[in-house]
C-alpha cells in the first residue's frame, strides 16, 4: 500500500473517530480542559471585539436621535407614574411578606459574567458566557443586565461556560405579564433579527403601546417582574381570540458585554 | 518544515480560530462575515505546505469546536476534510500558483465547507435530532466577497515581500544580460 494511501486512511479514520467521540461526549473532559486554559484569551478577544464593534457600529442620524429623545421623554413620564404605583405596591408587598413569612426578604443571588462569544446567525440570538456549572449556574436561570432587564435564559451548560438563549432567538419562549399585574398575560416569542413578539394575549386584556412587559414568574427559575421590553405596535382583529404585539427591547443584544445570571434562591423551598 | 514553520502554523491556527470565534462575531455586518480560518488554510496549501495546512486545520477546528456557537459544530472534521480537498486540487488541477488559481481554490474551499455544513445539518437534524443551524445564504455571499478580496491581497503581499511566486529568476541572479 502506498504511503499516501495509508496517510489518507489514517486522517479519515481520525476524523471519524473524533466526530464519533464528540457525539458520545467522550471528549468533553479534554474540551473542558482546553476551554479552561483558553478562557482568559477568549475573554481578551471578546473584550477587544466588543470595543471594536461599538466603534464600527454607525450612529443613527441626528433627526432620528431627536425623535427618539422626545419619545423617550414621554416614556420616562409614563414610567415615573408606574414607578410611584409600583412603590406603593412594593410597600404593600413587603407588609404582606412580613405577615405570611413564607418568603425570605433577601434579594436575588447573582453571578456576574462576561460574554465571550456570540452567534453569527441573525435568526439565532445566542451568546456564550464565561461562567458555568462550577459557578453554580443551572439550566433555565434568568440572565439580566443593568437593573433587572431580562435578556435571556441559560439553555446549555458546561463546567466553565454556558450558552444563553436571548429573548429574540427563534427558539426563545418566555411567560410574560404586564408590569404591575400579577397574572400571566401571554408569551414572548423570539423571531430572530433582534425582534421579539408578545403573543397569545387574550382579546379581553387591555394592552397599550409603551406598556412595560415583565416576566410572569411562572417559570421555575425565572423570577417575576424582570423587564422584558416595551409594547410597540399591537396587532389582531377584534374577532380573533388572541392579539399580539411587537416588543421593543430595552437593551440592544449587540451591545451585551457584562451580564448577571440570577440564582433566585428566594423562590426555592428551603431545605429542612 | 522547520521548527519556525511549525510555530507559525500553531500561532496562526490559534489566532485565526480565536478571531473567528470570539472577536469577529462582535463586529457589525459586513465585518462579522470575515472568516479567516479557511483562508489561512488556503494560504498554507498555496505555499506548498500540505502538512502545515492539515495541522493548522486540525488545531483551528478543535478551537472552533470549543468556542464557536453556531457552525462550529464538528469544525475539526470539516476543516481537515476541506483542507484535504484543497491539497488534492492544488496537486492535480489548480497546479499553478497565480492569484486566479488561489482565488479559485479559496472559492472551492468555501463551497465545500458549506456543503459539509448542509450534510451535517441534514444528518444532525433528521437522524440525531440535534439543533444544528447554518448561516443564511446572504452571509455566505458576503463571506465569499471577503474571501476573494482578502486572499488576493494576501497573495499579492506574499508575492511582493517574499518573491515566492515569481516564475522568472530575479535580475541579480541572471547569468545573461
Amino acid at each position: 500500500m502506498r504511503a499516501r494511501t495509508k496517510a489518507s486512511i489514517a486522517i479519515a479514520g481520525s476524523i471519524i473517530a473524533v466526530v464519533l467521540l464528540r457525539l458520545v461526549g467522550a471528549l468533553a473532559p479534554v474540551e473542558e480542559l482546553f476551554r479552561r486554559a483558553l478562557l482568559p484569551v477568549a475573554q481578551i478577544f471578546s473584550t477587544i471585539g466588543s470595543g471594536a464593534g461599538s466603534l464600527l457600529r454607525p450612529n443613527p442620524e441626528e433627526e432620528q436621535l431627536r425623535e427618539h429623545v422626545v419619545e423617550l421623554e414621554a416614556r420616562v413620564t409614563s414610567l415615573a407614574v408606574d414607578y410611584v404605583r409600583l412603590r406603593a405596591l412594593e410597600e404593600e408587598n413587603h407588609s404582606l411578606q412580613a405577615l405570611t413569612g413564607y418568603l425570605s426578604t433577601s434579594g436575588y443571588d447573582h453571578v456576574p459574567a462576561r460574554v465571550i462569544a456570540r452567534s453569527n446567525d441573525p435568526r439565532s440570538a445566542t451568546v456564550l458566557i464565561d461562567r458555568g456549572s462550577k459557578d453554580g449556574i443551572e439550566t433555565g436561570m434568568a440572565v439580566i443586565v443593568g437593573e433587572g432587564v431580562f435578556v435571556g435564559k441559560v439553555t446549555s451548560l458546561k463546567e466553565r461556560v454556558s450558552t444563553i438563549t436571548l429573548v429574540a432567538d427563534e427558539r426563545s419562549r418566555i411567560a410574560a405579564s404586564l408590569s404591575g399585574q400579577h397574572r400571566l398575560l401571554g408569551l414572548v416569542e423570539g423571531r430572530g433579527n433582534h425582534v421579539a413578539r408578545l403573543t397569545l394575549v387574550p382579546q379581553a386584556e387591555g394592552l397599550e403601546p409603551d406598556d412595560v412587559i415583565v416576566t410572569s414568574g411562572t417559570e421555575e427559575k425565572i423570577p417575576a417582574n424582570l423587564i422584558v421590553g416595551l409594547v410597540n405596535a399591537i396587532e389582531g382583529k377584534p374577532t380573533d381570540p388572541f392579539k399580539s404585539a411587537a416588543l421593543e427591547p430595552v437593551v440592544q443584544a449587540d451591545t451585551l458585554n457584562l451580564v448577571s445570571v440570577l440564582r433566585p434562591t428566594v423562590l426555592r423551598p428551603e431545605s429542612p | 518544515m522547520s521548527t519556525r514553520g511549525w510555530i507559525i502554523v500553531v500561532i496562526s491556527a490559534f489566532v485565526a480560530a480565536m478571531l473567528e470565534a470570539s472577536f469577529l462575531p462582535f463586529l457589525p455586518s459586513p465585518w462579522r462575515e470575515i472568516r479567516p480560518v479557511l483562508q489561512i488554510a488556503v494560504i498554507f496549501v498555496v505555499l506548498n505546505s500540505p502538512r502545515g495546512a492539515l495541522v493548522y486545520a486540525g488545531i483551528a477546528g478543535l478551537l472552533l469546536d470549543i468556542f464557536r456557537l453556531d457552525s462550529g459544530t464538528f469544525a475539526f472534521g470539516r476543516l481537515i476534510a476541506v483542507t484535504l480537498l484543497m491539497i488534492l486540487l492544488s496537486d492535480t488541477v489548480l497546479t499553478n500558483r497565480s492569484v486566479y488559481a488561489t482565488v479559485a481554490l479559496s472559492l472551492v474551499a468555501r463551497f465545500a465547507d458549506r456543503i459539509w455544513l448542509w450534510i451535517v445539518h441534514a444528518i444532525g437534524t433528521n437522524i440525531f435530532r440535534m439543533d444544528i443551524r447554518i448561516e443564511p445564504l446572504t452571509s455566505l455571499f458576503l463571506s465569499i466577497a471577503w474571501d476573494i478580496g482578502l486572499i488576493s491581497l494576501v497573495f499579492v503581499l506574499l508575492a511582493v515581500f517574499t518573491r515566492r511566486f515569481m516564475v522568472t529568476a530575479p535580475r541579480s541572479r541572471r547569468f545573461y544580460g
